[in-house]
């Protein structure tokens, strides 16, 4: 296997590529419009209350980590929703989309932080140089974005899907019935 | 050299196979239609996650792990290559490298029971799975987990859709089992599982996979097992050091399933490595990043 081996001081990588532990992948907009082509969409902020909180952690074992939701309602019924999940490795922005019946047609990660101990501090001593480039980023910007690392689990995701799924059936799909 | 109409490259992620699986296009064939291509290779990786799961009831693996010790039982050609490059990577190592240990892991608290499946028979092993022409049969009750090996074949499925697709340029990582479109050079970062090294490995390649593993002993302990499922096949036991391993090779099935043939045995593997064109780098606590090399 043809290859290069270098070895980098932590430092150095940093600067070279402060996104490495955050990737953002598509806008809200941007996954909607590949979940539902060319539908139109209309936005609401739904409020959850203290009795809806506790009849979604009953349902699905997941205790919701926030009571606004972010929902987009479809001509045809459809439902996209905007939700966060914080695990205890990451901070991941996903999107589900639903069918009329509540079915998961397709789930998106829009953004994915990446949060190991250390790195975090890492993270704060990188902010440092936030703004110092003058907008300019370093060449090396882009050379390196691919990461090979132990695998990173997603359950957290699936957690939330379980989560917006009691929600949509307890709070919103009565009010589109 | 083809050109790209759409400005920037695409990335998106979806989570499949209980990780991150991104997807990168940076350059594509003019008349490619990226957003569907990615959406087409995603699709694989989702068919693949279904074909595989452990878990789910309705998986080709848990079709196996029900019936298999009765009869032959036919699965998708998917599952099938998975399963013979699994064995052929078996008798290669002796077993060190085992897709029947699901049985241990069950039993030590990491899997949960496949429903209705029969009790793995304790002493089987990868030399009681049969590939027949009609599907795959169990010589004794077992249960086969493919964890160790479909995420790299999931990156190399996903990869073959995109240039099916007209993708030139562009990547597929699934939960760090990274497969490279393109002659690159590809600069990849290998990061260890724990902890912030001082210093931080890169390679660079063109065309190929890269697969990193980790084992970490002060992880989660259950039933006093260590509960990232790094196990020995040979001994039937987890391991006992943690180290973090990078495994090149031209194809990420190899890549991922080689990274726990070096986990477990280390430069002993070194002969394998070579059979499969591959290469590997090992990092501890103590030396960091070193290509793995044999003992002097």
């Amino acid at each position: 296997m043809d290859h290069r081996f270098f070895l980098l001081s932590a430092t150095a990588l940093i600067s070279v590529a402060p996104s490495l532990h955050a990737t953002t992948y598509l806008t809200a907009d941007q996954a909607r419009e590949l979940m539902f082509p060319g539908r139109k969409f209309t936005h609401e902020e739904v409020l959850l209350t203290p009795e809806q909180v506790r009849a979604i952690t009953q349902a699905s074992g997941i205790k919701p980590q926030s009571t606004r939701l972010q929902l987009w309602r479809g001509a045809d019924g459809e439902r996209f929703i905007v939700d966060e999940v914080l695990g205890r490795h990451e901070f991941i922005t996903f999107a589900l989309g639903l069918d009329a019946a509540g079915a998961v047609t397709d789930v998106e990660i829009l953004q994915y932080n990446e949060s190991y101990g250390s790195e975090i501090r890492l993270a704060a001593w990188r902010a440092q140089f936030t703004g110092k480039h003058d907008g300019a980023p370093l060449k090396l910007d882009q050379d390196i974005q691919n990461i090979s690392a132990a695998t990173l689990s997603c359950k957290h995701i699936t957690e939330g899907v379980k989560r917006l799924l009691a929600t949509d059936a307890i709070v919103l799909r009565p009010r589109s019935a | 050299m083809p050109s790209s109409f759409a400005p920037g490259p695409l990335e998106r992620a979806q989570p499949w196979l209980g990780t991150r699986v991104a997807i990168r296009v940076d350059r594509w064939w003019p008349g490619c239609d990226v957003q569907a291509a990615v959406s087409e290779a995603f699709n694989e990786v989702a068919t693949i996650h279904h074909l595989m799961s452990f878990r789910a009831a309705d998986s080709d693996v848990a079709r196996l792990n029900r019936s298999a010790h009765r009869r032959a039982v036919p699965i998708d050609r998917r599952t099938m290559a998975v399963i013979q490059a699994a064995q052929m990577l078996s008798h290669a190592c002796d077993g060190v490298f085992d897709v029947t240990l699901a049985g241990r892991w069950v039993a030590a608290g990491l899997l949960p029971p496949p429903a209705g499946s029969p009790p793995a028979d304790p002493t089987a092993s990868y030399r009681d799975v049969q590939v027949e022409d009609d599907g795959v049969r169990f010589l004794k009750p077992l249960w086969i987990d493919l964890g160790g090996i479909a995420k790299g074949f999931a990156a190399d499925s996903a990869a073959r859709v995109l240039r099916l697709h007209g993708v030139w340029e562009g990547r597929v990582d699934a939960g760090g089992d990274l497969v490279t479109i393109g002659p690159g050079p590809h600069r990849i970062v290998l990061r260890a599982g724990a902890g912030s090294p001082d210093t931080a490995a890169v390679v660079e390649i063109g065309e190929g996979a890269v697969a990193t593993s980790s084992h970490r002993v002060d992880v989660r302990r259950r039933n006093g097992l260590a509960a990232i499922a790094h196990w020995h096949g040979q001994q039937r036991m987890p391991l006992s050091s943690s180290c973090s391993v990078s495994v090149l090779a031209t194809e990420g099935l190899h890549a991922d399933a080689l990274t726990k043939v070096v986990l477990a045995s280390g430069s002993a593997a070194l002969p394998l490595l070579a059979h499969y064109g591959a290469v590997a780098y090992r990092h501890d606590e103590l030396g960091g990043w070193r290509p793995l090399q044999a003992r002097a």
